[in-house]
């Protein structure tokens, strides 16, 4: 019987091998699916200058993978939800309603928003179900930003509650074709469910899933135009897993971060963008029709043998037969961006993991939160923060309410191409970064870890800006 | 995907065809014992990560034994699971680990057994 199995086995694999030698790129192709564009939410608004959408918080299933569907949670009904797309001035309005099982919230991730509308449970009761709440805010900065719960957000975001906001300002760059990049990763189970279970791996690494996700899509394909000039705008939404990006023969072009375009472009091979983070970068095509680029997300090491996982493919970018364009030229400069200024350090915060009761804790000045001590700060006052890291993975800081600069990274000032205006940064393993942060706008602003799972762990503050409101 | 597949027809044929058809020593019905793959120091505790051989596992549970003492149990996780930090293991001694699937009523054989001492900054060793 075992014989016979093989032999039939063997047969099958020879005739595979030898359709795979003599497959063309279409056939390879077959069921691939091309990286969906998201969908712009609706304008329910007459205004001018206004963004007026509904989002409902509601179930859904999707189907990540071959075999069963898979029980999400969404905003409107897809993942990723719907684009914000607006631009700079606009004041948006959203009627969100809850329609999930639990209460939730939406936090406007590096928006700068009134306190009252961050969607934090310090600064807006959560909304329970079948409730609903009015966000309305100005959208003061362009840029690119995502929005996504502050309730339980490790295991909201993770079962789907994401979308994005793009906001447009006055210098945008040209380029013949821009791309929103949603980056996720999921772990569908075979019975098409997500695990319910967080085991201590996902705790210390933040839930990481083997199938990496393109806005919602597994191994989607992307096609374009050879001498094309296309703008990327990626953001990495994934719970824990950090994205080291490579698309060999190619240089990216960094032109901008999470607080909109950086005053000096600068040239990179890998692209690490850790979760919360998002970066804008440019790429003029090249190669014949039907030549095939695989973008990779390779190993980088993070703590705790991250760096030694095997590199991931995460789409295929595939060369069109139109006519090729010619003289595009990747740009060299933007206005100047102002440098915070460098002073004394007025906030210490000190990062680390420890086991308390033999359990995995993270925490801030040996605390967890809500016990980690509250920080209070005038309005209108220039803070500088030093984040120690003092455990031995990398964390993503993330800031609430302001953007801030790296001024130096273990005490080495950060060069001029590198300033930026951020709301979330890389904090190494073992290493030191001194940020200056100004703090106009009054209200309770939550600081954290952005791996999700570390964040619900303990490793989140609060920050109130006096007066409060 | 195409290569994919041939690949895994290829080692399936393989390890089936190198395989002697009288190895059958475990009936088909028995439960095959995950696979301890890992045994390491982590803040100050141990961390361990197994393959789990049998995909439909209840739950995998794992034993502990220090010193000459019996083995007792530890922790049981769910059986999709495939990694646990033993938190409670903070004492600079050596815990030797081992591990089986249980389904139903029925148990597999245990895994292999892997030893650290939470306080050596060393891999694990096999027991």
């Amino acid at each position: 019987m075992r014989r016979t199995f093989c032999a039939l086995a063997l047969a099958l694999t020879l005739a595979l091998v030898c359709a795979g030698c003599s497959s063309t790129g279409a056939e390879a192709d077959a069921g691939a699916v091309e990286v969906p564009e998201l969908v712009r939410a609706p304008n329910e608004s007459t205004q001018p200058n206004q963004l007026e959408v509904s989002l409902e918080a509601r179930e859904a299933r999707k189907s990540y993978i071959s075999g069963p569907s898979t029980a999400v949670w969404t905003y409107n009904g897809t993942v990723p939800g719907p684009l914000l797309d607006a631009k700079q001035g606009d004041e948006l309005v959203v009627h969100f309603h809850n329609s999930l099982p639990e209460e939730t919230t939406i936090h406007w991730h590096g928006v700068r928003v009134p306190a009252a509308m961050d969607g934090t449970p310090r600064m807006q009761d959560p909304v329970p179900p079948n409730g609903t709440f009015e966000y309305r805010f100005t959208l003061k900065d362009p840029g690119l930003f995502w929005f996504h719960p502050h309730v339980r957000s490790d295991e909201q975001v993770e079962k789907g509650l994401y979308g994005v906001v793009r906001v447009g300002g006055s210098d945008e760059p040209t380029s013949d074709r821009e791309s929103i990049l949603v980056l996720d990763d999921v772990n569908v189970m075979p019975d098409g469910s997500l695990p319910t279970y967080l085991d201590d791996e996902s705790k210390m690494l933040g839930r990481q899933g083997k199938t990496l996700l393109v806005n919602g899509a597994a191994s989607p394909i992307l096609h374009w135009r050879a001498g094309s000039l296309d703008r990327f705008r990626i953001v990495n939404v994934a719970n824990g897993r950090f994205f080291n990006l490579s698309l060999p023969g190619y240089t990216w072009r960094v032109i901008g971060t999470d607080g909109g375009l950086i005053p000096e472009p600068y040239d990179t091979e890998r692209l690490l963008i850790s979760p919360g983070e998002r970066y804008d970068v440019l790429l003029v095509v090249h190669g014949e029709p039907g030549t095939r680029v695989t973008l990779v997300n390779e190993p980088y090491e993070r703590g705790h043998d991250t760096g030694k996982e095997d590199p991931m493919p995460v789409a295929d970018f595939i060369v069109t037969g139109e006519a090729p364009l010619s003289g595009r030229v990747l740009p060299q400069g933007f206005p100047k961006l102002e440098r915070l200024q460098d002073g004394t350090v007025d906030q210490r915060l000190v990062l680390n993991e420890d086991l308390h009761n033999g359990e995995l804790v993270f925490t801030i000045n040996d605390a967890t939160f809500p016990d980690v001590p509250l920080i209070d700060v005038p309005a209108g006052s220039m803070q500088r923060i030093e984040v120690q890291n003092d455990s031995k993975m990398d964390h993503p800081f993330h800031l609430h309410g302001t953007f801030f600069q790296v001024l130096t990274t273990n005490g080495e000032a950060t060069a001029p191409e590198r300033l930026a205006n951020k709301d979330t940064v890389i904090v190494p393993q073992m290493s030191t970064l001194k940020l200056a942060a100004r703090f106009d706008e009054p209200g309770g602003w939550m600081y954290h870890c952005h791996i999700l799972e570390h964040a619900e762990g303990g490793m989140m503050g609060e920050i109130d800006v006096a007066p409060l409101r | 995907m195409k290569r994919t597949a041939a690949f895994l027809l290829l080692t399936l044929a393989t390890v089936g065809c190198s395989s002697s058809d009288d190895m059958t020593g475990s009936s088909s019905d028995a439960l095959q014992a995950p696979m301890l793959m890992k045994c390491m120091p982590m803040e100050g505790a141990l961390h361990l990560e197994w393959m789990n051989m049998q995909k439909d596992c209840d739950s995998v549970e794992a034993e502990r034994k220090m010193h000459s003492n019996p083995f007792e149990m530890v922790f049981s996780v769910p059986g999709s699971v495939d990694n646990k930090m033993d938190g409670t293991a903070t004492e600079d001694m050596d815990y030797t680990y081992r591990l089986r699937c249980k389904k139903g009523d029925k148990y597999s054989d245990y895994s292999n057994e892997m030893m650290a001492n939470p306080t050596h900054d060393s891999a694990g060793a096999g027991g």
